[in-house]
């Protein structure tokens, strides 16, 4: 797992909930903590610190997982916003992460192994995502949608019936994107 | 509360410490990181200037080798084309002489010597490696390089043909570069030698062609002049006959020496149209220029075929008209040209039929045209009739006698005038023969 993720759960949980909070999740989680975006970590360490999180908070695993990674996508969007201005919604924006966004990724971090997705949906309003990966991270990338849906303006209904956390080989996320001005209504943690 | 905001405070620098030590440790890793990424940029930017030096030096040795290659295929004969591959690949390499030896087969030996002025290697053809690959080992599987000498071979195909010697007065070390260049010059000068000797072997063939066609011309001149001489004997004598000088003739010997008399003429005229053309091969056709009246030709020539139109319906038109200009030409020939064109038509044009002979004034001369409703020229035989001996196929169906030589004389007599003559024909509908002849000849072939 690249740094740069550990770099953004760290600003997420040190923002909202204190430098203490994230020094005692490094502790419950007996990991080291000195994540450089430029470093490459044990994907165990995350699971780890979210299992720790997960017990601290009293929140779901999974929640907090979601959490996360609708957070760290509105880091992302500010941090690297070339990415994220040629679109005008989420959809298009997601079909752009196997052809642009990941293919980039591999030049700055040749030895990081983001995700591959595949698309379908005949729908302009509907997109299914299939996520294949042995870190079994679905939940972050649920985030991850909604957290974009969240930045482009649209609501977003992500259905996850299909779930490598539940025995599948794969996990679908049929993601239906109503455009509204509202959307952050539909954004926080868990569902 | 003193004790607490102490122990608060312990716990925060604690806590701070902590996070400064994983900061430390982050940055010492990023740090890490970023030396090992420049060291592997280094690394690939070197790899990429070494594989761009070698791409152009490769370019390079190509640029050369094609330069050379073009230099030596300028030449077509073999000794001339060895003598600058030498040269070019003795300079090219900085050797001090350089030897082209051709060895193969039953090909004589062929040899070119380049030696830089003042080497201490010019002037002699040196000391010639027996067998460069016996006498020089080591080198690539190809060619021998050792220090002062080195040697690659030549292949045509798959066979040894020859090899490029070359030699240094010093010890040096031969290049990829070099082994490069004269291996790439070694390929290019096999399939020059190759297309050399095909050069050769085709002027050799084109030689000896030219040689047969002249004993061919002077076998046929020969022959037509001997025929002539005893012919003339009988013709005289036949005519004496004819005219019961040696005695009065039966009725059936008057027909026998008649018919003797008509091919005795044929003959005259087949030796007369083969001196001509053997005339026109070895540039001894002249023409006897003088002011001459086409009208009269017509009528000379009307007069001559006359014979052939005994028994035969024809509708003859002659309308050349009485103020047409004069032309300087050569009569006997121009009467030869309209006789064999009249001749022809009424050969080729059934009873019944019409013959017009025209003549008219033009803009660069007289045009004078032949005209009948005969059997025509087939269309794919048309480009053929100017060819000696060429005969139609119609003439051949239909038995009709001739050399396939009369058409050849005329081209070449109206050639000889300087004028052009053009056919036109349709089968079945007839043909039109038009001769255009300038009012004065030019200069060249005219005596």
């Amino acid at each position: 797992m690249k740094g740069i993720i550990f770099n953004l759960v760290e600003e997420t949980v040190s923002t909202e909930y204190g430098d203490d909070t994230w020094d005692s999740l490094l502790e419950a989680a007996d990991v080291e903590g000195s994540y450089t975006s430029l470093g490459n970590y044990d994907d165990a360490e995350i699971h780890r610190l979210v299992d720790a999180g997960s017990e601290a908070l009293d929140v779901p695993a999974k929640d907090l997982t979601e959490w996360l990674g609708r957070d760290a996508l509105l880091r992302l969007a500010a941090r690297y916003p070339h990415f994220f201005a040629p679109h005008a919604s989420t959809r298009p924006f997601l079909l752009t992460l196997n052809d642009v966004i990941h293919p980039e990724v591999r030049k700055v971090h040749p030895d990081s192994q983001p995700p591959d997705f595949d698309f379908s949906g005949a729908d302009p309003r509907v997109l299914v995502m299939t996520y294949r990966s042995a870190r079994r991270l679905c939940a972050l990338a649920e985030g991850m949608v909604r957290g974009a849906a969240e930045f482009y303006g649209e609501q977003v209904a992500v259905t996850h019936d299909v779930c490598m956390l539940h025995g599948a080989d794969r996990c679908e996320l049929t993601c239906t994107f109503e455009p509204t001005g509202e959307a952050d209504d539909a954004a926080g943690v868990g569902r | 509360m003193q004790q607490a905001s102490a122990a608060d405070l312990t716990a925060r620098v604690a806590l701070l410490e902590r996070r400064l030590e994983r900061e430390r440790s982050a940055r010492r890793t990023a740090e890490e990181i970023g030396e090992r990424a420049t060291s592997e940029l280094f690394e690939a930017v070197q790899n990429l200037q070494r594989a761009q030096a070698e791409i152009q030096g490769r370019a390079d040795q190509a640029r050369t080798v094609t330069e050379l290659a073009r230099e030596v295929r300028r030449e077509l004969d073999l000794d001339g084309l060895l003598q600058r591959a030498a040269r070019g690949l003795g300079e090219a390499l900085g050797a001090d002489s350089c030897t082209v030896r051709l060895t193969a087969g039953d090909r004589a030996t062929a040899l070119a010597r380049w030696a830089r002025p003042g080497s201490g290697c010019d002037g002699s053809a040196g000391t010639p490696l027996g067998d460069p690959a016996a006498e020089l080992a080591g080198g690539s599987p190809a060619g021998r390089w050792a220090s002062t000498r080195a040697a690659t071979p030549v292949l045509v195909g798959e066979q040894l043909v020859g090899w490029l010697e070359l030699e240094s007065s010093q010890p040096r070390s031969w290049t990829e570069r070099d082994v490069a260049i004269a291996e790439g010059l070694a390929r290019e000068l096999g399939a020059a030698v190759s297309q050399a000797r095909v050069y050769a072997d085709q002027q050799a063939t084109v030689e000896r062609l030219r040689e047969l066609d002249l004993a061919k011309t002077e076998f046929v001149s020969t022959v037509s002049h001997e025929l002539r001489t005893p012919l003339t004997s009988i013709t005289g004598y036949l005519e004496m006959l004819l005219e019961e000088a040696l005695g009065e003739l039966t009725p059936h010997q008057v027909k026998a020496l008649t018919v003797i008399d008509r091919n005795a003429q044929r003959l005259q005229l087949l030796i007369g149209d083969l001196l001509t053309l053997s005339g026109v091969d070895a540039g001894a056709f002249r023409l006897d220029l003088a002011p001459v009246h086409l009208g009269t030709v017509v009528a000379d020539a009307c007069a001559a075929v006359r014979p052939l139109l005994e028994r035969r319906v024809l509708d003859i038109a002659v309308e050349v008209p009485d103020d047409l200009g004069v032309v300087h030409g050569d009569g006997t020939q121009l009467e030869r040209v309209v006789s064999n064109l009249l001749t022809n038509a009424v050969k080729f044009t059934p009873d019944g039929g019409r013959i017009r002979v025209a003549a008219a004034d033009d803009e660069h001369g007289v045009s004078l045209s032949v005209a009948d409703t005969g059997c025509g020229i087939p269309l794919d035989e048309q480009d053929r009739l100017f060819t000696r001996f060429f005969r139609s196929t119609i003439s051949q169906e239909q038995e009709i006698q001739g050399s396939g030589l009369g058409l050849a004389i005329t081209k070449a007599i109206v050639d000889g005038h300087g004028g052009g003559v053009d056919v036109e024909s349709a089968p079945a509908a007839g043909t039109t023969v038009t001769v255009r002849l300038p009012r004065h000849p030019p200069a060249a072939g005219v005596a």
